[in-house]
């Protein structure tokens, strides 16, 4: 008995662990705030189980070949109790489901039932450290996936669907109820390994992702076939490390971006246990696709990014774009100023960059493809050309050269296409806050040329969640299809869409 | 299946027992009974160690009593017998594929269960001796819930 291995090994995960002491002051100025400033109702907590209803008040003609299902996940319970998050990614996860039927659109929402969840709803009261907020008396962080809460996105996959946060596995959902099924592994030597919310699935179904595990200075990658088999999964070191959301798959390579953002330990908060370091670079780790061997580390200006569109790779050259920040202030600065009220603007600085790694040359490089007016996120590609050349962008943005939204997030959707000069822009009404929105392919049709871009919008005014439809090639004529809930739901991530087939 | 095994058979059986277990003829001695419960599959088998001091729980020293059962999905019992009184801990793990290790994934984290006397868990670690121990002042029965 290896009683030895199995002491040091519990400590082996310590990479979420929190306990700042922070009490009721984030609840307290969130409810004070919000009577002032009706866009907080879009980080109002859920209290509630499930949502079911019929969407209501359409306007416009739903196309008849857009049918299938727009799967969302976000945080959704942000207090419990008097208890309040103090960050926005550390609130509970709901997944919801958007069907597109020959009658309209089905909406279904249910609170997503990890362990966490159920153990807190059992208790009445918060029980674990979160994000970068813990309530009082913690419990035990005994894993990540104590306390992971399937908060970020959805991977719909060969049937199953799955619900995604970043330091732990994925929870399978019942993709037809959306009843939560359980911790799902790939295999029981991959347990608890970090799965993370962005995976790149190829056009034929293969899956690519990553995991970073901080306190072993791990990443972690995973191949997974189009029949969810796992093929391969492996460990990269990665002294220093950072919390990288996003990362990139050509037809060749993996790339990865580890920000000057460090994971340094010495602090209760996971979020507080990484320090900025502007004065150093940030680092391009590049690794073969079949057998994620042969690392290359490329350089750049020290940054930020959340969100890349997509990479392709032309003669030996690697290219994609992301939404760079100079610095990560709007996870560790806006969004707990935004979640409690007393920011004005909670959109931070990103900006769209196309950058290039060159593996002759062995360097990277980067260009501003927009002036600093143009705020972008959530950029997102047509899925039949994911880890191939892409043309068209769909991203989120703001234009500061406009009037100001009253509300502090990106107010308008936008197309953006390399062979154009311009971007296509619908700005919409200053009472809806954006979601992020995607890329349909219509049925039959060659990849970016024809398909629409839907996505979801919190109406703070009406207290409605909306989702539009739009004609990929005119976003900026409105949407051709709206359509209401007749409830408004906590301002979400991310999400996919399964088209019928 | 619950599974009953006395200390008779189990030293018989197991031969991991150690010479403080058997040489403990002084002072009274109690019996240990452990339900270990949430047991998720009849694959592999249960270890079980009991640990008599902090220094044992440490690792520097070999436990007090340890045995390995077969596992059988919901609860397994063992019983201990002729223990001296004093203060305990009890260690389990749930070895499913037979390897005689408690496997760990790529980051080292366990990817079989395991579970401690008084469900004493620490936050990224192991609990500390304090959270593990108990009196044992007479034949009494403690449960261990699995982790999983």
């Amino acid at each position: 008995m290896k009683r030895r291995d199995f002491i040091s090994i519990l400590g082996a995960g310590a990479a979420v662990a929190s306990t700042p002491a922070l009490g009721n002051s984030w609840f307290d100025s969130f409810h004070k705030n919000v009577q002032a400033q009706p866009w907080m109702n879009a980080f109002k907590t859920v209290n509630q189980e499930s949502f079911n209803s019929t969407a209501v008040g359409i306007r416009g003609k739903m196309p008849t070949d857009l049918r299938g299902n727009l799967y969302r996940n976000g945080p959704a319970r942000h207090e419990i109790g008097d208890f309040r998050y103090k960050h926005w990614f550390a609130g509970d996860g709901m997944v919801q489901s958007y069907q597109f039927t020959d009658v309209g659109i089905q909406h279904q929402a249910k609170m997503i039932e990890t362990k966490k969840y159920v153990a807190e709803r059992q208790q009445g009261r918060a029980l674990y450290s979160g994000f970068a907020s813990t309530p009082p008396n913690p419990a035990p962080v005994t894993s990540p996936d104590s306390v992971n809460v399937a908060n970020i996105s959805v991977l719909p996959h060969n049937g199953k669907l799955f619900a995604l946060w970043e330091a732990g596995s994925p929870w399978e959902m019942d993709p037809d109820t959306l009843e939560t099924k359980g911790l799902y592994a790939y295999s029981r030597e991959t347990r608890g390994l970090p799965f993370s919310a962005h995976p790149r699935v190829e056009p034929d179904g293969t899956i690519w992702n990553f995991g970073y595990a901080s306190a072993a200075k791990k990443l972690i990658f995973w191949h997974i076939n189009a029949t969810g088999v796992l093929v391969k999964v492996g460990a990269v070191p990665c002294d220093p490390i950072s919390m990288p959301h996003d990362f990139l798959v050509t037809e060749k390579h993996i790339a990865i971006m580890i920000s000057p953002f460090h994971y340094e330990g010495g602090s209760d908060s996971f979020l507080d246990a990484h320090q900025w370091h502007p004065d150093q670079l940030t680092k391009l780790l590049v690794i073969d696709k079949h057998d994620f061997g042969n690392p290359r580390w490329f350089e750049l200006p020290a940054q930020w990014v959340f969100h890349f569109s997509n990479a392709y790779e032309e003669n030996n050259v690697i290219h994609f774009e992301g939404a760079r920040a100079p610095d990560p202030l709007e996870m560790t600065e806006r969004i707990p100023a935004l979640m409690q009220g007393t920011v004005d603007r909670g959109h931070g600085e990103s900006r769209l960059f196309h950058y290039q790694i060159d593996l002759n040359k062995g360097r990277a490089s980067e260009v501003a493809l927009f002036g600093p007016e143009l705020q972008s996120e959530f950029p997102a590609v047509d899925p039949r050309v994911s880890c191939r050349r892409h043309h068209r962008t769909v991203m989120m943005t703001t234009d500061r050269n406009q009037p100001p939204a009253s509300h502090p997030m990106l107010n308008a959707v936008s197309v953006y296409d390399d062979r154009k000069s311009d971007i296509d822009t619908f700005v919409y009404p200053d009472s809806h806050m954006p979601e992020e929105h995607l890329f349909i392919p219509a049925p039959n049709s060659q990849p970016e040329t024809q398909g629409w871009v839907v996505g979801t919008a919190v109406n703070y005014k009406k207290q409605r969640t909306e989702l539009s439809v739009f004609d990929i090639r005119g976003v900026s004529d409105g949407p051709i299809y709206t359509a209401e809930l007749p409830y408004m739901l906590p301002l979400g991530l991310h999400g996919k869409f399964v088209q019928s087939s | 299946m619950n599974q009953i095994i006395d200390n008779a058979k189990t030293i018989l059986k197991m031969s991991i027992v150690t010479a403080a277990l058997c040489l403990s003829q002084t002072a009274k001695s109690d019996a240990l009974t452990i339900n270990i419960n949430k047991v998720s599959e009849s694959s592999g088998s249960i270890m079980i160690a009991i640990i008599a001091n902090e220094e044992q729980f440490k690792n520097k020293a070999a436990s007090t009593a340890s045995a390995i059962v077969p596992a059988a999905q919901g609860s397994t019992s063992i019983t201990f017998h002729n223990l001296n009184a004093g203060e305990y801990g009890v260690q389990v793990m749930h070895d499913i594929n037979g390897n005689g290790e408690l496997d760990a994934n790529l980051v080292g984290m366990p990817t079989e269960p395991w579970g401690f006397s008084n469900d004493a868990a620490g936050s990224f670690g192991p609990p500390k001796w304090g959270q593990v121990k108990f009196k044992l002042a007479s034949d009494i029965s403690i449960d261990v819930n699995l982790n999983d």
